[in-house]
């Protein structure tokens, strides 16, 4: 069965309800898509970051749903040992990411955990389009 | 309606001996609702409980012979429950099942990368540092 690795920006775009992700989400058997749990707590930690308290409750509300569905399936991923080796891999890499305003940054140590996990997992990894995507051999990545 | 529920009940079809599947979902229902099945007489003396229970997502199981329990469900989670056992679920359909409503706005993932290699070098140094005042001291 292919497993659908959501990065933690397309878990974040599936919360607002962007219109490509959520389409091509359509098509998939819910039991093949997974997040990472360190997804999950960088999701928060940017819902953390909202000032408007209203809007950050119904953003960790939805949120909830979410994890709740792919929690349903035995889909959040732990980050365990076996990913630690391949993590530390990456963190020798430069791994370039353009932010959505154009500029570019390098990925940050917790979304190189996030990669990890969906390459240990042998996951097709759900993201739009990155520089960095190139500089990872057997990544396999999907961008709705 | 539970989510797990659903997911669980596309798996019975696969069942295709009758007592099988009977027992499987009889033994689904009772796990789902987390409570022994009613009796009669209590659906009776607190109908609009199990009413009101029922319409909140949760059926009940009326207690019976393996195989010949009753069971109270909405019109809509009977829906739900057709919808699972004939399609196979996809991850939009499952969270519209599970009440997620898109938030409509966008949040962005902040990314950024600073080596802390230096940081453990420094306290390194600052605990070799320490013990030798320790050892002048």
């Amino acid at each position: 069965m292919m497993i659908f690795f959501l990065s933690t920006q397309s878990l974040l775009d599936v919360l607002s309800g962007t219109e490509n992700i959520l389409k091509w989400l359509s098509g998939i058997p819910m039991q093949q898509v997974e997040i990472s749990a360190v997804s999950v707590g960088q999701a928060l930690d940017t819902i953390q970051q909202n000032a408007n308290a209203a809007k950050r409750k119904n953003f960790e509300r939805q949120l909830d749903r979410i994890v709740t569905t792919v929690r349903s399936n035995q889909g959040v991923i732990p980050f365990y040992e076996d990913a630690a080796p391949v993590w530390a891999d990456l963190q020798a890499r430069t791994l370039e990411y353009k932010r959505a305003d154009g500029s570019t940054t390098e990925l940050s140590h917790t979304s190189r955990m996030v990669v990890a996990t969906a390459l240990k997992r042998g996951a097709t990894f759900v993201e739009s389009s990155q520089p960095y995507h190139a500089a990872i051999p057997g990544l396999t990545i999907v961008s709705p | 309606m539970d989510v797990n529920f659903l997911s669980a009940v596309r798996c019975l079809p696969s069942l295709r001996r009758v007592p099988e599947l009977e027992m499987a979902l009889s033994e689904l229902l009772t796990k789902t609702s987390g409570e022994a099945p009613l009796t009669i007489k209590s659906v009776r003396d607190k109908f609009t409980t199990v009413n009101r229970l029922v319409k909140s997502g949760r059926i009940q199981v009326v207690k019976g012979p393996p195989g010949e329990e009753t069971i109270i469900v909405s019109v809509k989670d009977l829906a739900a429950i057709i919808r699972a056992a004939s399609a196979s679920l996809s991850f939009t359909d499952a969270l519209a099942i599970a009440g997620f409503e898109p938030t409509g706005h966008r949040l962005l993932q902040s990314e950024g990368f600073k080596r802390d290699d230096t940081l453990v070098l420094d306290s390194a140094e600052d605990k070799e540092s320490a013990e030798k005042v320790a050892v002048a001291v």
